[in-house]
């Protein structure tokens, strides 16, 4: 499988994991599955709401995600997966990533440096096998859709 | 009364991959039941040994967490979309 991001949508994200250093950002991945591709539509920025704090954790409110299963759905697409940072730690799942993960869904990690984005990867859970299984991550050229990205802003994320 | 789930994208591939399903129901118990029915194998992803929805899975009606009216005892009228919100964390 491949993740395939519009480099507008990688550039949100990085500045997401920056912007949120040296806790760890989170966000939904709004988007469709064609054949072995999931191609990302809309990267939504969302708060984390983990009880133990930000530091070494995500949670992503279930009424966030509500909202950002009514935008999906609006448009007719899915979610494809989340993505969150990984402050100064691998890009790889945790122990505490797999056992909160669900099938089908993409979790990108971003990996940030004093702050600084350094590496991005991918993942889905293997649910049979107990474990995750990289994906490709494919960065296109598109450009982001300017509709959706304001039906995001009147939500408030 | 024709109720309308709507199903996250991890229990989609349990019901043909459709991302809603309509039954008939006259309440969230009913209408949850009425889609373990037609879709048995979703049944051990939404509900516990005891037959509750699982903790890590949340039913919203309208913009209301189920947990918070009535749970399964909640009324539902024709034309409800029931959406089933899983939860999301890691770290």
């Amino acid at each position: 499988m491949t993740l395939i991001l519009t480099i507008d949508q990688e550039a949100s994200i990085r500045q997401h994991a920056t912007r949120d250093y040296p806790g760890e950002c989170c966000g939904a991945l709004i988007g469709e599955t064609i054949g072995a591709g999931s191609y990302v539509r809309l990267a939504v920025p969302l708060s984390n709401r983990h009880e133990d704090g930000p530091d070494r954790r995500f949670r992503i409110a279930d009424a966030d995600l509500l909202q950002v299963e009514k935008i999906a759905r609006r448009g007719r697409l899915n979610i494809v997966g989340f993505y969150h940072s990984h402050p100064d730690v691998p890009a790889v799942p945790s122990n505490y990533d797999r056992e909160h993960a669900w099938e089908d869904y993409s979790y990108l990690i971003v990996e940030t440096a004093n702050g600084e984005p350094v590496s991005f990867r991918s993942w889905k859970l293997d649910l049979d096998a107990g474990r995750f299984n990289e994906e490709n991550v494919q960065v296109s050229q598109c450009i982001l859709e300017k509709s959706a990205e304001a039906q995001v802003q009147k939500l408030g994320f | 009364m024709s109720v309308i789930i709507s199903l996250p994208t991890p229990l989609q591939r349990y019901a043909a991959g459709q991302p809603e399903v309509t039954v008939e129901a006259a309440t969230v118990g009913e209408a949850l039941k009425a889609l373990t029915e037609s879709t048995p194998a979703l049944a051990q992803h939404l509900f516990d040994a005891k037959g509750n929805v699982r903790s890590y899975v949340n039913v919203y009606l309208g913009d209301e967490d189920t947990r918070y009216l009535q749970g399964n005892d909640t009324q539902v009228s024709s034309g409800d979309r029931l959406v089933i919100v899983p939860s999301i964390a890691g770290g």
